[in-house]
């Protein structure tokens, strides 16, 4: 085992890796930071880049924009109660209100190293579950792989907030989106209306990019400027470290939130933001002062924080050793991989030792890269939110509509990416 | 009309037409399934679905859930109706007039619909088409030039 990850970090440390990983953990920080424009959407765009790059460092840059957005979204959080992240959404809780008492700094300190701590934990998870779930998996055949995959529809559309019918017909819908092309078995055309756009399918990055970013810029429209940038930032930013009450407040709640999440990114349907809300749920219920959250209580904070970050070592478990994802982050970053024909799955350790180590080792140099670029860096992110949404929204089409048509240099792909944007918004 | 009893309505009749197409298809058996078989299921599924969201709260009246919301109407739809309008007039004159020119003319409304005013409008779409296409140009991404700009 440690012969492993010393090959890891051998790969890790190499400078073209580190520098993606840089880049990776940057561009999500950046992408947290900014409301609309998550990991999701980030990492569609990046794809087509990753077309030419090997695929080591693909999957680097790739799984850095992922555990980096976590940590920008709780930023746009605590300052202007506006989630940059899905999952940060539970962090504005008790960010905002503490940031409302001149603690904005510390709540911002904790994140950082809560994302920090956690991060490194469900990374440590990951090392050594990792290889054991794998021979587990090696077991497995079609039928169990069917299941596994019903059982995390099922559960993706169980766990969803809202209604569960609902839910649940997005799912088929998906599904039904999915049998557009060719059959693979039998090679007759599925709803493809005698055009050559369709027998291809449709493209899972140019309706990602449709359903995150195009949708975003017509519910940015609807909502109008809103009240974003009126809370003043710039003062409370002198005190970045907790003190110490807050810490003795926030260390178990962090490791309870950060074994939580890790197990929860483990189930499929599960991730990032289900593990927050779940983690702020125990803390609030097992808490000698429940009436404390969410009114500025840093344990809140904490938990959630770590819960997020976790999650996101746990849900690569099932992408790297089942190669199956368990979330649309992971599901881009298998098509990351299958781009370069590699398949992710129980055979990837023994086949490709060199992507399964190096992005684990890779988390590890990116967590720590993330704190030292979080840390001084919270002002210079807080200006990108000066933005107006009005210059916002024309930006994200002009990025949307350049990756879509990148894919395939084809305009079709545009219209698509624009019909399922507008169909995604309205729903 | 409420937001659900559209979306009911709409996926009803995107899970039949999903049947309707499927069956047209060769369906095979259970042991040996064409390429039909697969697609009928989802359609069913989809097609009760939608008539559980439609009808649901009228077969089981003691049901939880929440109650019908309408469909809001929000002060800026004009707004973002034209700016629906605009994004597939995009997709029209992409392939028409290439990128630059009709990317230039997108912003440039999108911009206003944000109230922008007019010289800031166009320096600011000058400037995002301009950039955009550099950047294309240095990762080599050939963006569309148009139909009435190409050269052949």
């Amino acid at each position: 085992m440690l012969e492993n990850i010393a090959y890891g970090f051998s790969v890790a440390f190499q400078p073209a890796n580190l520098f993606f990983a840089f880049l990776g953990v940057l561009i999500g920080t950046v992408a947290g930071v900014l409301p609309g424009i998550g990991a999701a959407a980030s990492i569609a765009l990046l794809l087509p880049i990753t077309f030419g790059m090997d695929p080591v460092v693909a999957i680097i840059m790739v799984a850095g924009v992922y555990y980096g957005s976590m940590y920008g979204g709780s930023t746009t959080s605590i300052l202007l109660n506006v989630p940059g992240e899905a999952a940060s959404v539970v962090t504005a809780l008790d960010g905002y209100q503490m940031a409302r008492k001149g603690r904005a700094g510390a709540a911002l300190g904790m994140c950082a190293f809560a994302s920090f701590i956690a991060g490194t934990i469900g990374v440590v998870f990951l090392t050594f579950l990792a290889p054991a779930l794998s021979r587990v998996a090696l077991s497995f055949g079609p039928p169990e792989y069917t299941v596994l995959l019903a059982v995390g529809l099922l559960c993706a559309s169980i766990l969803a907030s809202g209604s569960r019918v609902k839910s649940l017909m997005m799912v088929v819908t998906g599904l039904l989106l999915g049998v557009v092309g060719i059959d693979p078995i039998t090679g007759a055309q599925r709803f493809t209306f005698d055009t050559i756009y369709l027998l291809d399918g449709l493209g899972l990055v140019v309706v990602v990019m449709g359903l995150f970013g195009i949708s975003q810029v017509l519910m940015m429209i609807d909502e109008g400027e809103g009240e974003g940038g009126v809370f003043p930032v710039t003062s409370r930013l002198r005190e970045l470290l907790p003190n110490r009450e807050e810490w003795r407040a926030s260390w178990a709640p962090l490791a309870r939130g950060s074994f939580l999440g890790f197990l929860l990114g483990l189930l499929p349907g599960g991730g990032a933001v289900m593990a927050s809300f779940m983690a702020y749920a125990v803390e609030k219920k097992i808490s000698r002062h429940p009436e404390r959250f969410g009114t500025g209580a840093i344990e809140g904070v904490a938990s959630s924080e770590g819960a997020n970050n976790s999650a996101t070592a746990g849900a690569m478990v099932p992408l790297l050793t089942l190669g199956i994802p368990f979330n649309v982050i992971t599901g881009l970053m298998l098509a990351a991989l299958m781009i370069h024909g590699i398949r992710p799955g129980p055979l990837l350790i023994s086949a490709h030792p060199e992507i399964f180590w190096g992005v684990i080792a890779s988390m590890y140099v990116g967590n720590l890269m993330l704190l030292v670029l979080n840390l001084p860096l919270v002002g210079v992110f807080v200006q990108l939110l000066k933005v107006p949404h009005r210059v916002m929204w024309p930006l994200i089409v002009l990025i949307t509509v350049v990756g879509s048509y990148s894919v395939n240099n084809n305009a079709w792909d545009v219209f698509l990416m624009m019909a399922v944007g507008i169909v995604g918004s309205s729903g | 009309m409420t937001a659900d009893r559209v979306s009911g309505w709409v996926f009803l009749g995107a899970g039949l037409f999903a049947c309707y197409a499927a069956i047209d298809m060769s369906l095979g058996s259970l042991q040996s399934p064409g390429p039909g078989l697969y697609p009928l299921a989802l359609g069913v599924m989809l097609a009760v679905l939608a008539g559980i969201l439609l009808w649901g709260r009228a077969l089981w009246p003691g049901s939880r859930g929440r109650g019908a919301v309408p469909a809001a109407r929000s002060p800026r739809e004009k707004t973002v109706a034209a700016a629906l309008v605009t994004l597939l007039a995009y997709t029209a004159l992409l392939p028409t007039l290439g990128f630059g020119a009709s990317t230039f003319l997108v912003l440039g409304v999108l911009l206003r619909l944000g109230r922008m005013r007019w010289p800031a409008l166009v320096v600011l779409s000058l400037a995002f088409t301009g950039v955009t296409i550099a950047a294309a140009s240095l990762v080599s991404i050939p963006l569309p030039a148009g139909i009435l700009f190409s050269r052949s």
